[in-house]
C-alpha cells in the first residue's frame, strides 16, 4: 500500500514539487493510517504523539530537569497503557465501563510512533521556535501550528508508520526543509524503483520459502513428545533458520520502504548493514535493525554510560554492565510483555556482557596463542560466528515459538541431549560458515557479470516491474498464514 | 585552527583511553584505534565536554564519522 501510494502522489505532483508533497505529509499520513489500520489507531497514534509536542512546547519555553522526567515517564507509561502492557488499557476501560474505546488498545504503528515522540522530546533543538523553521510557504498558519504540523509528518510518515525506518529529527527536518526535487536525476528514479523490485523479490523467493521451512521444523517439532537429541537440535536448526528468515524478511520490507520514501522526498535511514558478515555478538547488534539500534544506543546506553561516568565510574564494565541490561532489557519489552520477551532482553544484554568481557580480558591471550591469521585463528572467528547466530537465534524465539514450547525447551536444555544438540549445531554450522566463505571466494569471479547478477542489479524500469509482478504473484502462491511482515504487528 | 584542535582531541583522547601512542589525523575513525569501542567513545565525548566546557548535541555526536566531523563540531561549538 505504501509504495503505491507513495508513486499516486509523486505521479500526480511531479518531480518539482517535493516542498508541496512535504507539506501535504500529514494528511497523506492521516488518510494511510485510517485506511490501512483502522479510526481508532489513528485515534490511538494521535493520542501518543500529541502530549510529547505540548510538552516539548513547555520545554522550549521553560528549561526543567524535573518537567523534563514528568513528560517522559508520562509519554512511556501512556505507551504501556495503549500497548495494553500489564494489562492496564484493559482495567481502566473496564473501570471506566467505556467498551466503545477497546479499539483504541490497537498496537499496529505505536511502537514506532513512540521512538519518534521520544526522540522529539530529546532532540528538537529550541531554535526552531520562532524561526519558522523555513516554512514560510505557509503564511497563514502561525508558527506553533508550523510546528506541529512537521511534528506530524515526523511522528505519522506513512513509509515508516507500521514498521520504520526510525527517521530521526534531524534527517526528517532537513528533507522536510529542503527545497530540492525528489529526485536528483533519472538514474536516482531507477535507482529506488529497482530498490523496492528487489525487496518484493527478496520476499517471495527468499523470506517465503524459509519461512515455509521454519514453519515445516515447528511441524516436526510438535510430533516429538520427548524432549530428546532430536526434538533440541530442529527447535535449534528452526531458531537459526528464523534468524536469517527475519533478517531477509525484515530488509526487504525496509528496500521497499526506503524506496517508497524516496518518492515523496524522504530519505529514510538504511536497516542492515551485513549484520552476518559480523565476528561477534556485539559487531552483530551494530549491524542489525540499525535504525532502533542506534535510538537504543543513542537515547538509553549512552545516557546511563555518560551518568556514571560523571559520577566518577572508572569501571568500562560496571558501567556497561548497568547499560546493557537496561537497553536490551528494554528492547525486550519493546517486542512483548510476556516472559519469553523479558527473558530475550536479559539473554541479549548477557551476550552482550560476555562480549565485553571477552574483549578485555580473553581476546589477548587467545589471539597470542592462536595468532591472528592461521588457520586456528580463521577457524576460532568462524566459530565465534556460529556461536552468535545461534545464540540470537534463541534469544529471539519468542518471536515465533509459543510460551509452553518455549517452556519446555529452558526446562530440558540444560540436560545431555540438550547440551549435544548444542555442540553438534555450533560445530556443523561453523563447518558450513568457513565452507560458505570459502564458495563465496571462488564462485564471486564466475557469478560476475552473469545473466542472475544483471536481473538482480539492473535499474531498468522494465525489469524492475517485470521482476515486481512476478514476485508479487510469487508471494500469492508461498503465502502462508504469517506470510507478511514481521515487523507489521508492533 | 583545524590542526590545532585536533592535537588538544589527541591529548584528550590519549588520557580519555590511558594511551600515550595514540595519534589521530582528520581522516582517523574508531576502527583505526583498537581502544575507541562505544564506552570509551563516550567516555571521550564527556572529556571533551569537560575539558573545553561545551554541550555535544547527542544527535549530532551519533552523526560522526571521524576525527575531522568531530574537529569541525567541536570548533562549531566552541565558536
Amino acid at each position: 500500500m505504501a509504495p503505491i501510494l507513495a508513486a499516486i502522489i509523486y505521479l500526480v505532483f511531479g518531480n518539482e514539487r517535493r516542498t508541496m508533497i512535504m507539506r501535504l505529509l500529514p494528511i497523506f499520513s492521516l488518510a494511510f493510517i485510517v485506511i490501512v489500520a483502522s479510526t481508532s489507531a489513528l485515534f490511538s497514534a494521535l493520542a501518543l504523539i500529541i502530549p510529547p509536542f505540548l510538552f516539548k512546547e513547555v520545554l522550549f519555553r521553560r528549561t526543567s530537569k524535573a518537567l523534563f522526567w514528568v513528560f517522559l515517564i508520562y509519554i512511556l507509561f501512556s505507551f504501556g497503557v495503549l500497548k495494553n502492557y500489564f494489562g492496564f488499557g484493559d482495567r481502566m476501560i473496564s473501570a471506566a465501563n467505556i467498551a466503545g474505546l477497546k479499539p483504541l488498545l490497537e498496537s499496529i504503528g505505536l511502537s514506532f510512533i513512540i521512538f519518534r515522540s521520544v526522540e522529539y522530546l530529546i532532540a528538537a533543538p529550541a531554535s526552531i521556535i520562532g524561526r519558522g523553521t523555513k516554512i514560510a510557504d505557509m503564511p497563514f498558519l502561525p508558527s506553533l501550528a508550523k510546528r506541529f504540523w512537521k511534528y506530524l509528518g515526523f511522528c505519522l510518515a506513512f513509509p515508516t508508520f507500521t514498521s520504520g525506518p526510525i527517521t530521526r529529527w534531524r534527517g526528517f527536518s532537513k528533507d522536510y526543509d529542503s527545497r530540492n526535487a525528489v529526485f536528483e536525476n533519472e538514474s536516482v528514479l531507477k535507482n529506488q524503483i529497482h530498490r523496492i523490485a528487489n525487496g518484493f523479490v527478496k520476499i517471495s523467493l527468499l523470506s517465503q520459502p524459509l519461512l515455509l521451512l521454519v514453519l515445516g521444523f515447528t511441524g516436526t517439532i510438535n510430533t516429538l513428545i520427548e524432549p530428546n537429541f532430536h526434538y533440541f537440535l530442529f527447535v535449534l536448526m528452526a531458531s537459526l533458520v528464523y534468524l536469517y528468515f527475519l533478517f531477509i524478511n525484515f530488509s526487504a520490507f525496509t528496500d521497499v520502504m526506503i524506496g517508497s520514501g524516496r518518492f515523496i522526498g524522504l530519505k529514510l535511514p538504511e536497516n542492515f548493514d551485513r549484520p552476518f558478515s559480523s565476528k561477534n555478538f556485539l559487531d552483530f547488534w551494530s549491524h542489525w535493525h540499525l535504525s532502533v539500534s542506534l535510538w537504543f544506543r543513542d537515547l538509553s546506553f549512552t545516557p546511563i554510560v555518560k551518568f556514571f561516568i560523571l559520577k566518577g565510574i572508572k569501571s568500562n564494565f560496571l558501567c556497561s554492565a548497568v547499560a546493557y541490561v537496561v537497553t536490551f532489557g528494554a528492547l525486550g519489552l519493546w517486542h512483548g510483555r510476556t516472559w519469553p520477551f523479558i527473558l530475550c532482553g536479559l539473554l541479549l544484554a548477557f551476550g552482550a556482557l560476555y562480549n565485553q568481557i571477552y574483549r578485555e580480558f580473553i581476546s589477548g591471550g587467545v589471539n597470542n596463542v592462536l595468532g591472528d591469521k592461521g588457520l586456528l585463528y580463521r577457524l576460532w572467528v568462524q566459530l565465534g560466528r556460529s556461536v552468535t547466530y545461534i545464540y540470537i537465534g534463541i534469544a529471539i524465539m519468542g518471536l515465533w515459538l509459543g510460551g509452553d514450547p518455549m517452556a519446555v525447551f529452558w526446562k530440558n536444555i540444560f540436560s545431555v541431549p540438550g547440551g549435544l544438540a548444542l555442540i553438534t549445531l555450533t560445530l556443523i554450522f561453523t563447518a558450513v560458515l568457513s565452507c560458505a566463505d570459502v564458495m563465496i571466494a571462488r564462485l564471486s569471479p564466475s557469478i560476475e557479470g552473469s545473466i542472475l547478477q544483471n536481473i538482480w542489479q539492473t535499474n531498468s524500469i522494465e525489469v524492475s516491474a517485470l521482476k515486481t509482478v512476478l514476485s508479487l504473484i510469487l508471494w500469492g502462491w508461498f503465502a502462508v498464514d504469517s506470510g507478511g511482515f514481521v515487523y507489521e504487528g508492533f | 585552527m583545524a590542526k590545532e584542535m585536533i592535537r588538544e582531541i589527541e591529548s584528550i583522547m590519549r588520557d580519555a583511553f590511558d594511551d600515550d601512542a595514540i595519534v589521530i589525523n582528520s581522516a582517523t575513525t574508531a576502527a583505526d584505534i583498537t581502544a575507541w569501542d562505544s564506552m570509551n567513545h563516550v567516555r571521550l565525548i564527556v572529556a571533551i565536554e569537560q575539558d573545553l566546557g561545551i554541550s555535544m548535541p547527542m544527535e549530532r555526536v551519533s552523526d560522526l564519522q571521524n576525527v575531522g566531523e568531530l574537529v569541525s563540531l567541536v570548533e562549531e561549538l566552541v565558536g
